[in-house]
């Protein structure tokens, strides 16, 4: 026999202590109607190989107590021994009883199962109470085999999330260092963007300069243009201006070698022209005078 | 038991929370990065960015002289004073690029003038709908003293009739730094649509002088090739 301390090994010693003592019992009254003490039915007999064949068989004291025999059993263990038949039938008489003595160990059975009461008031168990103990064992039975199919899964189960969160813990370790690297990067290129957009600013400030420069320089071309086109007009009214007086000196001249009166006062509208024509030049010339002081 | 029992219903169910694990909880920082890093740009730097598009040297060779000019409508837009006396212009973009633009059509009543040209790029800024009301916030995009492209902001001061200067309709007056060459500029207001051709500066004030965007879509909507005016020197 194993010796153990858990309740389950508890119950499997209690198990065979009360198996042990059915079977002395049974042989006891198998001895004793042997010897002619005890006079026997055939449904006592029947119900005694029956108990014998469960006890020889597997052995479950479950099916002991639920068997109908049982009760039988128990009847004839609660008889006691006669001291001499007074009468054979089918009734039983003692003569002597001997007094029988109790299982040592009672089998309490699991779930509420007790052992059948030896007082003289328990008799026979009831019919109608077998089948009912048997489905309530059957209920309970399936509960808790439910119940431990449940908690098998439950713990199960935890153990599938734990391994997929340490699965999980492991990637968003692994992701968040990708995220590092990549907010690294991204700020890098931010600033090198940055610094792109100021180089582009910079280029930019400069061809703006650039092309402002070349515009100023049209500008200028064109006034000196306009200044040279100005400028030959000037020229040529005071060239004009110049031929036309001293034409009108000549002219003057010669009217004032030949002492030609008529032909001095005759010069004064030649005179008049060279005025005009001369102080046209002027204007022209200060008009270019203020061009060119305005380009410079 | 009926607790466990009822756990493990739940489990198969599949309608429980997963529990906690307790030998798995790794601390995760996670902090994104900044998409851009840059300092975005500022408003006046993103109208210039849009003005370079569409707004134009404007030089006047026969009268000796700068405006700005812009794109609008498929066509040039300047100021009247800008291009009278020329039948040609010498327009040049912001970084130095050259084009020839032919008058078409010079305003009798506004300091309005249309110009034909093939400008290098076809980008043009948007007319408004309306025309801006007092303190909304403006800019000219132009070209003052005949220098680099310069944006400067202001603020829509109020609207003044037009006929003390000879123009129909009202006059916008404007708050921005407006100088010589600034002619013929868009005021723009913050979406960069042109809600304005600025003109003058009043002397007396200082401040700017713009005729609105309904004065440029009226002559937007003219015809005609009145061109037979002398430089505005």
């Amino acid at each position: 026999m194993v010796v153990s301390n858990s309740p389950l090994a508890e119950d499997e010693e209690a198990k065979n202590d009360f198996i042990d003592s059915v079977c002395a019992q049974v042989g006891g009254v198998y001895a004793r109607y042997r010897a002619g003490q005890l006079v026997l039915t055939s449904e006592h007999i029947s119900a005694l190989e029956e108990a014998q064949h469960l006890i020889g068989g597997n052995r479950y004291p479950g099916d002991l107590l639920r068997h109908s025999a049982l009760g039988e059993i128990d009847e004839l263990l609660k008889v006691p021994a006669p001291a001499e038949v007074t009468s054979v039938g089918t009734e039983l008489s003692w003569v002597a009883p001997p007094p029988l003595v109790a299982p040592a160990h009672p089998y309490q059975p699991a779930f509420g199962f007790a052992a059948p009461s030896p007082g003289p008031g328990a008799g026979r168990p009831r019919p109608f109470m077998a089948p009912a103990a048997i489905v309530v064992a059957v209920v309970l039975l399936v509960a808790a085999g439910g119940f431990g199919y449940l908690s098998v899964y439950n713990s199960s189960a935890a153990s599938k999330w734990k391994k997929l969160d340490r699965a999980q813990a492991v990637v968003t370790k692994e992701v968040t260092s990708q995220l590092e690297i990549a907010n690294g990067s991204i700020t890098e290129l931010n600033g090198d963007v940055a610094g792109l957009n100021s180089q582009v600013s910079t280029m930019q400030g400069q061809l703006s300069s650039v092309a402002n420069q070349k515009e100023k320089a049209i500008d200028q071309e064109t006034v000196f243009k306009e200044l040279l086109s100005a400028a030959g007009g000037v020229a040529e009214d005071l060239q004009l201006c110049i031929t036309s007086s001293d034409q009108l000196e000549t002219d003057v001249n010669n009217a004032l070698a030949n002492e030609d009166v008529s032909a001095l006062s005759g010069l004064a509208p030649e005179a008049a022209q060279v005025t005009q024509t001369c102080g046209e030049a002027e204007q022209a010339n200060e008009a270019l005078q203020s061009l060119i002081q305005g380009a410079s | 038991m009926l607790l466990s029992a009822a756990a493990g219903t739940a489990l198969l169910a599949g309608c429980s929370t997963p529990p906690q694990p307790d030998d798995a909880a790794i601390p995760v920082a996670v902090t994104a990065a900044p998409v851009m890093a840059a300092t975005a740009p500022s408003k006046d730097n993103q109208i210039l960015m849009a003005a370079r598009q569409f707004v134009f040297r404007a030089r006047n060779e026969a009268c000796l002289l700068t405006g700005t000019a812009f794109a609008v409508d498929g066509t040039i837009i300047t100021n009247r004073h800008v291009a009278a006396g020329a039948d040609q212009m010498d327009l040049a973009t912001w970084d130095g690029d050259d084009f020839e633009a032919s008058a078409t059509l010079h305003s009798d009543s506004d300091d309005l003038a249309r110009m034909d040209a093939l400008a290098p790029d076809d980008t043009e800024a948007s007319l408004a709908t309306s025309d801006p009301t007092s303190g909304t916030k403006v800019w000219v995009a132009g070209y003052p003293e005949g220098d680099q492209l310069t944006v400067t902001g202001g603020r829509v001061l109020g609207s003044i009739p037009g006929a003390q200067f000879g123009l129909a309709g009202q006059i916008l007056e404007i708050s921005d730094h407006i100088e010589h060459g600034n002619s013929g500029s868009p005021l723009l207001e913050s979406d960069g649509d042109v809600v304005g051709v600025v003109f003058a500066v009043d002397l007396a004030s200082g401040d700017g002088l713009a005729m609105p965007a309904s004065t440029l879509q009226s002559f937007l909507n003219e015809s005609g090739d009145n061109l037979s005016l002398p430089c505005a020197m």
